[in-house]
């Protein structure tokens, strides 16, 4: 039974191709508004100076005497009030994406029918946000990689071509970048070996189903639940150097504990702790869950042919498992090199930069250097390693996920 | 006669207007509120209401209103932000370290029409610290609380044990082994004295009065990795190896080492004079607080010291009714009056020099008789450096130091490096 | 028959598991030998002069890490070692030990594991408990050398202090309201985004659920900065707009509704197309009561995810009145201005009143939360 049975009207209708043509129309204007807004704003071309000054000067006097923009610019062959220049400057990108809203619109009007017109209505807002929010921003950022921003000064940007990557891969940056994504592979490291080796270990020990078990889960499980930034700050209070709690207990032992957040060998081990405090429980109940999966008779099968306990962990358990470890490991591998919360709150990137994650590098650089055009440019790489590592780790578990058999 | 009426209503009005275009600008004429970005500690806000109320009271169409924002660092952070995105308030504290990379950046109001239209006495500050607030010779800020670095000890500890506050560097290596009490187990009882390693106001005196520029007159080059500055770091690190001292550094550092001081794990420490009262009152009843000048350069000529504390400024950015109010302010908290009453309720010394004649100085410095080892000096404390990339290559500086003192770094390799470093910024500005 | 005792020991599972810790252990110490080899040719190689510093950067990497090699190399091998020893016994004793002592045997190891549950769950409890009875006590007691694991007296000033110091009130205002905007806007702008592209027909479709997919690899740890600026110049940095708007839809969301509703088979939207039903008709009476489970369980993570959102409001709130609870009690150590040693009992009171709602909350809806996270392995 095709979908069409229910849809009426053939198309497009007359009405569908009016509306199509006043958004074309409309789409032009606001494109080409838009980009010209965009191009003296944001990439402050050369030839479009001479106005954008003016506008730059108008707002500085609206705000000195706290009045609205007033004045007009000549472009030629047209007089625009400056109010409204500032405003498209200001705006540009919104109205460049109506345009683009309108035009896919008007497009959409001319190759299907009403009713479906209807569906694609309910996903524009979505994917409206989404240009705005995800792809703008992506552009934008490569765009602010290649000038010299600062967030010092309001002032327009200036070109400066490759300066930053040059900075980045050749001059002093290197050091930085290395080693702030060495410090990340670590982190990344022993998160996955946390989640995957603690979460499977608890997933064994907490196998009980009965109340006194369930409830245990529940607490290994809730620190997850609980925001980051304040788990942090208990721990930073429970890994103090000279009145934390952790360097008591060990002092029972006879062990001199460190400063732990403030020394720098010792900071990211800090951080570490509490990554698993907070993250094993997850693990576990994703482990205790698949196998629940597991069908018992493959257990009984295994026993009765002679395996104990642990052959019957490697055999049957592990394997089945496999597709479970796949999915944490391809999850915890990419949210945990975008790690930035618990090393913002605990120890800023320090001490010096020994826990200067990659993500903390790029914030560190934009608001307290200033340097946004450099942070935009570590953002791009950062983020190309991050789409390739998932395009890896994505094409590794479609490969080798393994099948009931 | 209604025309004639309209005419002289008119003429007035031209007249009045004319007049109100000779009247000064800089005028508060209507009532306003205006915040006040502040970075001052718990202890001090007594005091800052104090003032306040009584700005109040002599101004009532302008109101004040405090916003604590956090430590210098953060304020700096703060007021950048809130630069970018138009939205400042119209006054804003900033550490003595910010004006000259202010300055170069445009952020501050220039003050000398304000001071002229006023007749503000701004030659009563003096000319080390009219040279600390002025970039290009242009006034961008007003000082209103001024410390210097100093070395808070045990003066109870100091007179039982026969302990002499070391006058020069070089004094630094028997006033150490004295100061410094070790257990049965080699570890450190208490320290001789503590490095503050959270911000390099606090070393930088013992490179410079030995010698280091750090910044060489031409703006491009460093003689960080020079001789003299790899001396005063072995030494140093000679202390810190020894366990007479250690270098804090790190989140927490400042408060830590205070916490120490006042348990007695510390002889001495390197801080500033602004906290002399709060050293005082967490002391309590267990022993006498002395504040003795930094140990000067191994010539015993050089005595210097650096302005440190509060200056407070006025965002460019900000709209002119709220400029007018916010110097009506600034004017009130850097008066002889407030002036006085800040150094007689903290550690922040007077800066006026029309205050240091008055009898309520003299009798100011007999209820604070540590006072006079810090003002009796006062002719050496100099402005801090101005150039604008001196904040950023400090900071590199006080990170290459921590490697050298708690990771065993070399010395001369990592100065080495850190002299390319700073090279590489000096270009950049 | 008799089985040797090799062989008996083979057939245990553990014997191949202590074989593989045994392999581990002995390639650990090779690797340790090779570093103490590397070390002492590089020594006798070494010039004059150097400082320590100096050596040991200039060592490579298996010489300056055999300290690290040998010493867990020589552990692993005792563990191996005595694994195959307790094996041994375990495997002579197998058949020579009667029923009952086997069932004994169990139930000590059923004892055991109850034992070691209940140790790591207090662990894991501990630091709540921790920041609960820090919130309590007085400056004097926190930082006395010996810590107390409960309070001499209950200091419940702490909790009035902070809440002064900091404006919590406006803090868990702000929060709500954000968090309440953004589930609005995710939820509606989600569903019928989902059911556009689960259910609906309009060309491209496919092609612009890329789109959505793409969202999904873009974080906003790499989009923050833009969004800022793009913030900045609107005027809504501290200001609702500014919390919310950025975060209204997700792809994530979508992506997971888009799932469920595709299993929902066509033919009840049918009936309900029959019935009369309109897009949002069908939406709301068919499609959202059959993925319910989903539906709650994924609203719920937003509404955590949205509560203890650090991230962009730190960015977007730069002042005080404008922050979110996680924001804000991570910034109470900078409102002491150095003397935040003493008073960390009214830091962890902070904590304590923001951590409350969310434990209470995952304390009721446990069972959700559990459904959904097993659906989600299973994808």
């Amino acid at each position: 039974m095709r979908k069409q049975d229910h849809l009426a009207k053939p198309y497009p209708t007359k009405g569908a191709r009016t509306a199509s043509a006043v958004l074309f129309i409309l789409s032009a204007i606001f494109i080409a508004v838009g980009m010209y807004g965009w191009l003296m704003g944001d990439w402050n071309l050369e030839s479009l100076r001479p106005i954008s000054a003016q506008v730059y000067e108008a707002r500085r006097i609206a705000r000195q005497f706290e009045q609205p923009i007033t004045g007009t610019v000549n472009l030629g062959w047209i007089t625009v009030p400056l109010r409204l220049l500032s405003g498209i400057m200001n705006n540009a990108i919104l109205i460049i994406i109506f345009g683009i809203t309108f035009l896919v619109n008007a497009i959409m009007l001319r190759i299907q029918p009403w009713e479906r017109m209807k569906d694609f209505f309910c996903v524009q807002p979505a994917l409206i946000f989404f240009l705005l929010f995800v792809y703008y921003p992506v552009i934008d950022l490569v765009r602010i990689s290649f000038t010299d921003m600062r967030m010092l000064v309001a002032d327009p940007q200036e070109f400066i071509g490759f300066k930053n990557y040059e900075w980045l891969f050749f001059r002093t940056g290197w050091t930085r970048f290395s080693e702030s994504l060495l410090i990340t592979m670590r982190y990344t490291f022993w998160e996955l070996f946390v989640t995957l080796v603690g979460g499977l270990l608890l997933a064994l020990l907490y196998n009980r189903m009965n109340k006194a078990f369930s409830a245990m889960r529940a607490v290994v499980f809730m620190p997850r639940y609980i925001a980051v930034a304040t788990s942090a700050v208990v721990f930073i209070w429970i890994l103090h150097g000279n009145y934390g709690i952790l360097n008591y207990v060990l002092s029972l032992f006879g062990i001199r504990g460190p400063k732990w957040l403030t020394q720098a060998d010792t900071a990211l081990m800090g951080i570490l702790i509490l990554t698993t405090w907070r993250v094993t429980g997850y693990a576990m109940m994703i482990y205790l869950s698949a196998m629940q999966g597991i069908p018992k008779d493959y257990y009984e099968a295994a026993s009765i042919d002679g395996a104990d306990a642990v052959q019957r962990f490697r055999y049957i358990t592990l394997p089945m498992l496999a597709p479970t470890t796949l999915f944490l490991f391809v999850t915890t591998f990419i949210a945990s090199m975008k790690v930035f919360q618990s090393v913002d709150v605990m120890t800023g990137g320090g001490p010096g930069t020994a826990t200067n994650v990659m993500v903390q590098w790029i914030y560190n650089l934009s608001f307290r250097d200033f340097r946004a055009a450099r942070s935009a440019a570590v953002s791009v790489i950062f983020f190309i390693i991050l789409l390739v590592c998932t395009a890896a780790t994505m094409r590794w578990s479609n490969r080798s996920i393994s099948y009931d058999s | 006669m209604k025309k004639s009426l309209i005419l002289i209503l008119a003429l007035l009005m031209a007249l009045g207007g004319a007049g109100a275009a000779l009247a000064n600008p800089y005028e508060v004429t209507e009532p306003i509120t205006i915040t006040w970005w502040h970075a001052h500690e718990d202890q001090l806000h007594e005091y800052m209401n104090y003032m306040i109320e009584r700005f109040h009271e002599e101004n009532p169409l302008i109101r004040v209103e405090p916003v604590y924002i956090g430590s210098y660092t953060e304020i700096n952070t703060q007021l950048i932000a809130a630069i970018a995105s138009g939205d400042v308030p119209a006054l804003c504290t900033a550490n003595t370290s910010y004006p000259p990379s202010y300055g170069a950046a445009g952020i501050c109001e220039i003050l000398d029409p304000y001071i002229e239209a006023y007749n503000f006495p701004i030659e009563d500050f003096g000319e080390g610290l009219i040279l600390a607030t002025t970039y290009e010779g242009k006034q961008i800020v007003l000082p209103y609380l001024i410390s210097t670095q100093v070395m808070f000890y045990n003066k109870t500890a100091a007179e039982a044990e026969g302990i002499e506050m070391p006058k020069t560097f070089d004094q630094m290596d028997e006033f150490l082994e004295k100061a410094t009490l070790f257990n049965e187990d080699g570890t450190t009882k208490r320290y001789g004295t503590v490095f503050g390693g959270w911000d390099y106001w606090y070393y930088e005196m013992l490179f410079k009065n030995n010698g280091v520029k750090v910044i060489l007159d031409d703006g491009l080059s460093t003689d960080i990795n020079g001789p003299e500055s790899v001396y005063i770091t072995t030494k140093m690190k000679e202390w810190i190896d020894k366990g007479y001292a250690y270098y804090a550094y790190g989140t927490g550092a400042s408060t830590d080492m205070r916490q120490l001081f006042w348990n007695g794990g510390a002889f001495s420490v390197f801080h500033t004079s602004s906290l002399y009262d709060t050293y005082v009152q967490n002391v309590g009843d267990k022993f006498e607080v002395g504040m003795a000048w930094l140990p000067g350069g191994m010539d015993g000529e050089s005595f210097y010291s650096e302005v440190g504390g509060a200056t407070i400024l006025i965002p460019a950015v900000a709209p002119q009714k709220q400029k007018n109010a916010a110097w009506q302010f600034m004017m009130f908290m850097a008066s002889p009056e407030m002036n006085l009453y800040w150094a007689d309720k903290t550690g922040y010394f007077p800066t006026r020099q029309s205050v240091m004649g008055t009898p309520e100085y003299a009798e100011y410095l007999q209820r604070k008789p540590e006072m006079n080892n810090v003002v009796s000096m006062g002719s050496w404390v100099n402005p801090r450096n101005t150039h604008p990339a001196y904040d950023t290559i400090a900071n590199e500086w006080r990170h290459a130091l921590y490697r050298i003192f708690n990771e065993d770094a070399p010395i001369q390799a990592t100065l080495d490096q850190l002299a390319i470093t700073i090279e590489e910024i000096l270009e950049d500005f | 028959m008799q089985d040797t005792l090799l062989l008996r020991m083979r057939q245990a599972g553990l014997f191949d598991v202590l074989t593989l810790i045994l392999v581990i252990a002995l390639a650990l110490l090779l690797l340790g030998l090779a570093g103490v080899i590397q070390y002492s040719v590089q020594m006798s190689n070494m010039p004059e002069g150097l400082t320590d510093f100096e050596i040991r950067e200039s060592l490579g990497y298996f010489a300056s890490s055999r300290g690290t090699f040998l010493t867990w190399g020589l552990i692993l091998l005792v563990a191996a070692a005595v694994g195959f020893v307790l094996l041994a016994i375990a495997s002579y004793y197998r058949d020579k030990v009667s029923y009952e002592t086997k069932k004994k045997l169990h139930k000590v190891g059923v004892v055991f594991q109850y034992l070691v549950a209940l140790a790591l769950t207090l662990i894991v409890l501990f630091p709540i408990y921790w920041m609960v009875v820090s919130s309590l006590k007085t400056s004097e007691e926190l930082l006395l050398p010996v810590p107390t694991l409960w309070p001499k007296e209950f200091h419940w000033q702490n909790f009035p202090n902070v809440w002064n110091r900091a404006p919590f009130v406006r803090y868990f205002l702000n929060t709500l309201i954000t968090t309440f905007f953004i589930m609005l806007g995710e939820l509606t702008l989600g569903i019928l985004a989902a059911y556009g592209f689960a259910k609906g027909s309009f060309k491209g479709r496919d092609f612009m659920f890329l789109l959505v997919l793409g969202a999904l690899m873009v974080p906003i740890q790499v989009t923050f900065v833009p969004i800022y600026v793009m913030m900045s110049r609107l005027g809504w940095i501290n200001s609702y707009q500014g919390l919310v708007v950025p975060n209204l839809v997700s792809a994530y969301f979508i992506f997971m509704m888009r799932q469920s509703f595709k299993a929902v088979d066509d033919s009840y939207l049918d009936a309900g197309r029959i019935d009369g039903l309109g897009r949002i008709g069908l939406i709301v009476h068919v499609l959202m009561p059959m993925t319910a489970p989903t539906l709650v369980t994924v609203s719920i993570i937003t509404f955590i995810s949205g509560w203890n959102s650090y991230f962009w409001p730190r960015m977007v709130s730069t002042r005080d009145e404008w922050r979110t609870i996680a924001v804000g009690v991570a910034r109470l150590r900078q409102t002491f201005a150095g003397m935040e040693v003493a008073n960390y009992n009214e830091i962890m009171a902070g904590a304590v009143m923001a951590i409350i709602p969310i434990v209470v909350l995952f304390l009721v809806l446990q069972k959700y939360i559990l459904t959904g996270m097993s659906k989600a392995a299973m994808k």
